[in-house]
């Protein structure tokens, strides 16, 4: 993490010169004066937090504090929602961040339809989102699927709002 | 809701599209008397035919015999008539009409008896013009069997009669129970012998008999994962058939009986794939990107049927068993699943959402037309019947789910069964020792 952060405070410094030498003269100064700011304050950054180390030993983070955010399909639908596509990426960050974690996906239905098909339904929306998390770099063998059709839904009632809520796949972190 | 309803009733609406379908004629029953008598009884070897989808009903008496049984043997006979009565009613062939009316085409005398623990039955069918003897059998079954000894007699009035092969002798395997925590049952058609098969309670899908009416293939998540499994119900002998990565669903038997065809994502994607039984052999049907599922076998085992959404939105699709050249059957809906195609070939009924409920719908294997089978509350799961005459499926017409049978052209819809949690996916099969090749059973 403290690698990240340092090296994320000198790309913004370097982006901030960066950009500044297309309006003036670049000032070889000034860059440096950025750089080595940036460099003190990740030092700063890092040192008030050795003594706490000692202090608070790292609580590991267990699978369940991890927290993946459920994704929308539309009625017979396996496409992902732009809206989908913003939580995939925030769950894609997440799991890059925790590494160590596998998941599964679940895909599941609304009730109306036909039971098998929705199985199939179900499994391909779990393959939607498992394919763009793919795309961000994770590790195909983190992500298994499975497909629950309309067998378990989240709201049992029989209305356009309870079946918005069970179109969904779910992301269960594993281990 | 145990309508009777005419076949030809509004109902029976045919879809928008264009199509050289016609209902056939109303009736095309005839009466062939083969000249040659009978060498063992004497008798002229007669048989009335049903030639046709739509037809009127055989009108049937039953007369008592001249020797009217007494006591415990009275009480057999009352349960007799009231079977006999039940079973051809819901063939959908026939209509019960009382003796003295004297306006019948079939009337059957029969005369039971009880001798030692067994009871016997003495059954004479004649067309009621000619009085030309159809039939004369004697049938024997221990004395607590009279319901049993009364379906093979309606069977083999159906036979006589009809040339189809009667339903009075099958049985029904269906899912029951709460979403995520269902069973798999079986139940004769006449609601008897229902029996639970499944051990614990788990995701059950999809069951499907063997053509011998045996085992059946189905699904369960009860590994956590899904997978087919294969049940034989003359031992309760169990066998897991495929579990592979990902989806293993949709099995359904090829008329051989050799094959399952089922849907794999194995792959990285839901295909239809056929695996020989044995396990040994397994081919891939199906090569698209999204949805290919619920695959149905013609009977001459060389096509198949399946659900796919290649056109955009689920449709029915028919190929051959190479994966070759499918074809589009389904036009009427952009909603279109669950197909099954008849023992008899000639129709492929399948489910259709209108106007935001589901109803069945039978199309020829070419899709060039279809007819709506059903309406009101949402129909689903259809399956036909061993003979191809009619089509068990799943109803909420009533309110609750319940399974109902009907005739192929949508006549005769009945109740079966509504017991348990909402019972749905049924698959039917005639009872092993049942299946008729030709002729009437061996006395």
């Amino acid at each position: 993490m403290r690698v990240i952060a340092i090296l994320l405070v000198i790309a913004l410094a370097v982006t901030i010169v960066g950009c500044g030498k297309k309006k003036a003269e670049p000032d070889i100064d000034a860059e440096r004066e950025a750089a080595e700011r940036a460099a003190r304050e990740a030092e700063a950054a890092k040192e008030p937090k050795l003594p706490e180390r000692e202090v608070e030993p790292v609580v590991p983070v267990r699978p369940e504090d991890i927290k993946l955010d459920n994704i929308y399909f539309e009625f017979d639908k396996y496409d992902l929602t732009p809206e989908s596509k913003m939580t995939l990426s925030a769950n894609a960050s997440i799991m890059m961040e925790h590494s160590s974690f596998s998941i599964l996906i679940e895909g599941h239905c609304d009730e109306r339809g036909t039971e098998d098909y929705n199985l199939a339904l179900g499994e391909k929306r779990a393959l939607a989102a498992r394919d763009y998390l793919v795309g961000f770099g994770i590790a195909k063998d983190r992500i298994s699927v499975i497909s629950y059709g309309e067998e378990k839904p989240v709201d049992p009632r029989h209305n356009e709002e309870a079946w918005a809520k069970n179109r969904r796949a779910r992301f269960v972190v594993t281990k | 809701m145990n309508s009777n309803r005419h076949p030809s009733s509004p109902e029976r609406r045919k879809s928008n599209r264009h199509s050289p379908f016609k209902a056939l004629c109303a009736l095309s029953l005839f009466l062939l008397v083969a000249g040659a008598a009978c060498p063992c009884l004497g008798q002229k070897d007669v048989h009335l035919r049903i030639t046709s989808d739509s037809f009127s009903r055989i009108k049937i008496g039953f007369a008592e015999s001249s020797r009217k049984p007494t006591g415990e043997a009275r009480e057999k006979y009352e349960t007799y008539i009231e079977t006999l009565e039940k079973d051809l009613k819901l063939t959908g062939y026939f209509e019960i009409v009382d003796v003295k009316d004297g306006d019948m085409h079939a009337v059957v005398e029969s005369e039971i008896a009880l001798a030692g623990g067994d009871v016997t039955a003495g059954v004479k069918l004649a067309d009621f013009n000619s009085k030309a003897s159809v039939f004369s059998r004697r049938y024997r079954e221990p004395a607590g069997e009279i319901v049993k000894l009364t379906h093979t007699v309606a069977d083999d009035i159906v036979y006589a009669l009809t040339g189809r092969h009667g339903i009075a002798n099958t049985r029904i395997a269906f899912v029951a129970g709460e979403k995520g925590k269902s069973h798999l049952y079986m139940v004769d058609i006449d609601g008897r012998n229902l029996e639970r098969l499944t051990e614990t309670p788990s995701i059950v899908m999809g069951p499907a008999w063997s053509p011998d009416g045996t085992r059946i293939a189905y699904l369960s998540y009860e590994s956590g994962v899904p997978a087919v499994y294969i049940l034989n119900v003359m031992t309760m002998a169990r066998t897991r058939f495929s579990s592979f990565e990902g989806l293993n669903s949709s099995p359904a038997w090829a008329p051989d009986g050799d094959r399952i065809a089922l849907t794999l994502s194995k792959d990285g994607n839901p295909e239809v794939y056929i695996i020989s039984l044995d396990g040994m052999t397994r081919k891939r049907l199906t090569y698209y990107s999204g949805i290919d599922t619920s695959p149905t076998w013609a009977p001459n085992g060389i096509e198949l049927a399946f659900t796919s959404d290649r056109a955009g939105s689920p449709h029915i699709f028919v190929t051959d068993v190479q994966g070759l050249s499918p074809r589009r059957i389904s036009y009427g809906s952009y909603y279109n699943t669950s197909p099954a195609w008849s023992p008899e070939g000639d129709l492929i009924a399948y489910v259709s959402r209108v106007e935001g409920r589901f109803q069945i719908f039978a199309a020829d294997p070419f899709g060039i037309s279809s007819t709506q089978l059903t309406s009101g509350g949402n129909n689903e799961d259809p399956g036909w019947s061993p003979d191809g005459m009619h089509l068990v499926f799943c109803s909420t017409a009533a309110g609750n789910s319940a399974i109902y049978i009907m005739n192929r052209d949508g006549g005769n819809k009945t109740k079966i069964f509504d017991g348990l949690v909402g019972p749905r996916s049924p698959s039917w099969a005639t009872l092993p020792g049942h299946q008729r090749t030709q002729g009437l059973a061996a006395e």
